[in-house]
């Protein structure tokens, strides 16, 4: 809810007013006319302060990343090279998206129009089942001139956002056939020569933009850091074309399927390999995997081998790496393995997200006992909010799965008190997927305290400040970095009760299935 | 797409005022400007209303506006429109870094307070509409729980 906005400040009319108001006091007085309502007291409004356009900058200058794996809305490679020919701003979106992508597309309009002819934009799709070839054609009609629309295979596009650390996620209507997207909503700044430079959160007015483009077009070049550069001269596909392809090398394509990736102790990335030949689905390949810094420095911090798994749910063989990411932020993932003669090696960027304070893969889960049936006395609605409870999901308690050494998935959800989009998809996804994995106990914990009035789960506190259960507080999900409006949560932990994964917001089948599977066959 | 807050609430406030005071100092008794008491039952108000033409056939146009209360409490349920085959009500998060929306069933509209529909936040999705030009109006029908229904025409226009 909007407070009442504060009143502008205009000193004459307030005299006027308050003097109006004094007159009508005193005669209201004088004829017995009562006078009430008007409006509600104005909150003191945050009126977005001016942003300075250095604000936007990355700390560091780095080499956009590829978008060449993708193909404009004439079905034609995109070249990067357009990202030397003028300052271009990135955005990536999905047509089918009425609120935040025309706004987004409304703004870079201005900042178009202001420029000049100089300036392009590119809008990328994340959303490449409905965003064909043909369907972009008709949809860059209605985006300003100068504005390029790119989409490619579901693997591509995943490739390509994973580059510009672009999270996105599909997320059903309720309607058969209907979905929407999540997507991040930044619109991304190049320089004319080929350098990412800039980030513009989602709702980043025009002229804030246009401050920032002349800031790093402006006179002579501006400031780079102290980084090499030496890569930053306009480049090809840095990623999909790895090395120097003489000899027996081939590109490797690495699609990561994991929602979450945390830096910290070793986090599980599970991938998708795709080589000359297709998709890789031999469980024997030696996998190997090498962190480094995403500096243009290269610097490797870490090494891992990755194991296949293929549980009887998922068409495609994934390979899972534990890989170490010594803080949050970009990573450069490089995957090579050997088919037959040729070496196939291949690299994504990676984004490392921050644990916070949440239970750390790795450690042993906590020993805090999340309420079952058994505890409240069959009364569902005492521990789930879920309008349609899955029972099963409600009858063994994390430490009854710990006692009996059992590997169990836990959701920290609620069903019905959504304080992000993603709140209840978890819970939809366990219901989902509890039948597949019938030895293993799928445990939903409801993350917010609440009260139940006659026959309605009211919440303590409020949506914005919820009060947190102590079972999920013992988790850490509600702390420092991410609060209580993080929710949803999924850890998965192992039969030695050590937690092997966990997952922030939107989490997909394939983040849980293979895991578990990973854990079933041992690894 | 700046959403102006048009004109203050204060000042027309104030204005309503001035009108009463001259309507009783002329010895008249101008009794519709007298702003509604508390507690009655004024429908909301809406003020701003505006529709995004969809940005390609088959897509869906989202509807914005400003609600405003008329004094007590109340919660916007439902939508129609003849320019739509349905309108739904939707708020747009950001969370951990990806922005998304998410169907509501209900907006509340707090007593005395008032409630913006702007991009990035709540909004109307329309469904099924009708080829809409810039410069069209649409009629938008929105249901209240306590004030029942109140129309409203949008402005179709880009922003």
């Amino acid at each position: 809810m909007v407070p009442e906005p504060p009143v502008a400040s205009d000193s004459l009319f307030d005299g006027a007013y308050r003097l109006v108001i004094a007159l009508a006091v005193i005669l209201a007085i004088l004829v017995g006319v009562r006078v009430v309502g008007g409006p509600a007291t104005s909150a003191p409004g945050a009126s977005p302060s001016a942003v300075p356009p250095q604000a936007y900058l990355y700390p560091d200058t780095r080499v956009a990343p590829a978008l060449s794996a993708l193909v404009d809305q004439d079905g034609a490679p995109f070249q990067q090279s357009v990202l030397t020919g003028g300052p271009t701003l990135v955005f990536f979106g999905y047509t089918h998206c009425p609120d935040v992508c025309p706004a987004t597309t409304g703004i870079i309009n201005e900042v178009l129009a202001e420029y000049g002819t100089a300036m392009r934009a590119v809008f990328v799709s994340v959303d490449p089942e409905r965003d064909t070839v043909a369907w972009l054609k008709d949809y860059v009609k209605y985006l300003p001139k100068g504005f390029s629309a790119l989409t490619g295979s579901a693997v591509q596009v995943k490739t390509t956002a994973d580059l510009w650390a672009v999270r996105y996620a599909r997320v059903e209507t309720g309607t058969p056939g209907e979905y929407s997207m999540s997507h991040t909503a930044d619109v991304y700044l190049v320089d004319g020569v080929g350098s990412l430079r800039a980030h513009f959160p989602f709702g980043t007015q025009a002229d804030a933009m246009l401050a920032t483009v002349r800031l790093v077009t402006g006179a002579g070049a501006p400031a780079r850091s102290a980084a090499p550069t030496a890569a930053i001269a306009p480049t090809t596909a840095p990623t999909l074309a790895p090395g120097a392809t003489t000899g027996p090398v081939g590109a490797l394509s690495v699609e990561v399927v994991s929602s979450s990736v945390w830096a910290g102790p070793a986090t599980p990335v599970i991938m998708r390999l795709t080589g000359p030949g297709g998709r890789l689905a031999d469980t024997r390949l030696a996998v190997s995997i090498q962190i480094t810094t995403d500096d243009g420095r290269g610097e490797v911090v870490s090494r891992a081998t990755a194991v296949a798994v293929k549980p009887p749910s998922v068409p495609d063989v994934s390979y899972v790496a534990s890989v170490k990411l010594p803080s949050p932020g970009w990573w450069r993932m490089t995957v090579s393995t050997q088919v037959g003669d040729t070496r196939l090696v291949g690299a994504i960027a990676l984004a490392a997200l921050d644990p916070g304070t949440t239970s750390s893969i790795g450690t042993h889960a906590p020993a805090v006992h999340t309420p079952t049936l058994d505890d409240v006395g069959g009364v569902a609605l005492k521990i789930t909010t879920d309008p349609l409870p899955d029972l099963r999901l409600s009858r063994t308690s994390t430490t009854d799965a710990l006692a009996a050494r059992k590997p169990f998935v836990l959701i920290v959800d609620s069903g019905r008190f959504k304080v992000t989009p993603a709140c209840g998809k978890a819970l939809g996804l366990a219901k989902y997927l509890v039948d597949r994995w019938p030895t293993v106990p799928f445990i939903h914990l409801e993350p917010y305290a609440y009260d139940v009035i006659t026959d309605t789960a009211v919440i303590r506190g409020s949506l914005s400040a919820p009060t947190i259960v102590p079972a999920a507080d013992a988790w850490g999900v509600a702390g420092q970095r991410w609060g209580a409006g993080s929710m949803p949560w999924v850890f998965i932990v192992d039969g030695n009760g050590t937690i092997r994964a966990k997952y922030q917001g939107v989490v997909g089948s394939d983040d849980i299935d293979i895991i578990v599977a990973l854990i079933q066959q041992g690894s | 797409m700046p959403l102006s807050s048009s004109s203050s609430p204060r000042r027309s406030f104030a204005l309503g005022l001035l009108i009463l005071l001259l309507g009783l100092i002329g010895g008249g008794c101008s009794a519709a400007a007298i702003p509604s008491p508390a507690g009655s039952a004024a429908p909301p108000s809406i003020t701003g209303a505006w529709v995004r033409p969809p940005q390609g056939s088959g897509l869906p146009a989202a509807g914005y506006m400003v609600i405003k209360s008329g004094g007590q409490a109340d919660a916007l349920l439902s939508i129609t429109s003849t320019a739509a085959g349905s309108v739904e009500l939707h708020e747009t998060t950001t969370m951990s870094g990806m922005t998304g929306m998410q169907p509501i069933s209900r907006l509340e509209v707090p007593a005395g307070g008032r409630v913006e529909l702007k991009p990035g936040s709540y909004h109307l999705m329309l469904m099924s509409v009708k080829a809409l030009a810039v410069g069209d109006s649409v009629e938008l029908v929105l249901t209240f729980e306590k004030s029942g229904k109140v129309t409203v025409k949008a402005e179709v226009k880009n922003g």
